[in-house]
């Protein structure tokens, strides 16, 4: 009876375990800078459409594992964002920006 | 005589009220993982897991002399085997380390810190009763040379970098769908033409 107690209480902890690994709390946003205001960045998705993203001071830039500075996020950089919805703002605040290479002027227009 | 009795019933009448005003609000609201321990709860389990560690263990010194490497090795198997709870900076901020009760502590703070290095090793060793915390330690304890190494790695954490917790990501567990998104990124950040995605991993 115990020993199947045991191994009621073990699935159950592994399964706990399981569910939550697999639902994290960060969104990614890939995409392209396209604007820049203030603590505002605008990110442009490749279906055209765009996402806000607010960066603060505990935001931490990233150029491959080299770390980079808040003034390298410039318009036509290609960017992989952590961000996580700030419920009272109603805004995603970046934790981590990936940075890449920089999209060429043609392609920044299309 | 009297008074004495009248006294004696007050105080027992008050303690019933408490108890079942007290009764009847958990049971009204319930019980969740995501509620934080009260002072009661962390007072008595601090001093619990104190007294759980055997005085002949707290006062143990390291065997593991502490190296680059051994930093290193300690490095990687705490990002695959701890941090899924406590974070690879070791503050507790993990998806799975939200969820527990109570939470796994912040270790860069005092009171991991302030613990002996024979209390940590203990600790991993041996897991902590009644929380996430599992023992770690297979075998006899003179052969769990790898807690050792992950109580140097601890006492790195108050000055690791965001570099090293950058590093760190690349050796987490990983599921083959986050290992796809990562390739993705890797490759849309190197300027290929991949299909970028918004990707959401939020619990709603």
């Amino acid at each position: 009876m115990f020993k199947k107690r045991l191994a009621a209480s073990m699935m159950t902890i592994l399964m706990s375990a399981v569910v939550l690994f697999a639902h994290g709390d960060a969104e990614h946003v890939m995409g392209t800078i396209s604007a820049i205001q203030g603590e505002h960045v605008t990110v442009k998705l490749q279906d055209g459409k765009t996402e806000s993203v607010m960066l603060d001071k505990n935001t931490k830039y990233f150029s491959g594992e080299k770390k980079a500075k808040k003034e390298d996020v410039k318009v036509g950089v290609r960017v992989v964002i952590d961000a996580k919805m700030d419920t009272k703002m109603k805004m995603l605040v970046a934790e981590e920006v990936k940075l890449g290479v920089t999209d060429s002027h043609d392609d920044h227009k299309k | 005589m009297k008074r004495k009795v009248k006294v004696a019933f007050v105080v027992l009448a008050l303690v019933v009220i408490g108890g079942m005003s007290s009764a009847w609000l958990v049971l009204g609201r319930g019980f969740s993982a995501k509620d934080e321990p009260t002072f009661v709860e962390a007072f008595v389990a601090r001093r619990v897991r104190k007294l759980a560690t055997p005085r002949s263990e707290r006062d143990a010194k390291n065997p593991v002399t502490s190296s680059a490497e051994v930093l290193a090795d300690a490095t990687a198997h705490f990002a695959d085997h701890c941090a899924t709870c406590h974070a690879n900076d070791g503050s507790g901020d993990s998806p799975m380390g939200k969820g527990l009760y109570p939470k796994p502590p912040d270790l860069r703070a005092a009171g991991t810190q302030d613990l002996t290095d024979g209390e940590l090793f203990y600790i991993i060793h041996n897991g902590i009763r009644l929380t996430g915390m599992p023992a770690f330690g297979q075998g006899a304890v003179d052969t769990d040379t790898d807690s050792w190494m992950l109580v140097h790695f601890i006492r790195h954490l108050p000055g690791i970098t965001s570099e090293e917790v950058e590093q760190m990501k690349g050796m987490n567990p990983k599921s083959r769908q986050e290992l796809e998104e990562e390739d993705v990124m890797r490759r849309f950040l190197a300027g290929e033409d991949v299909q970028p995605t918004h990707s959401d991993h939020e619990h709603k």
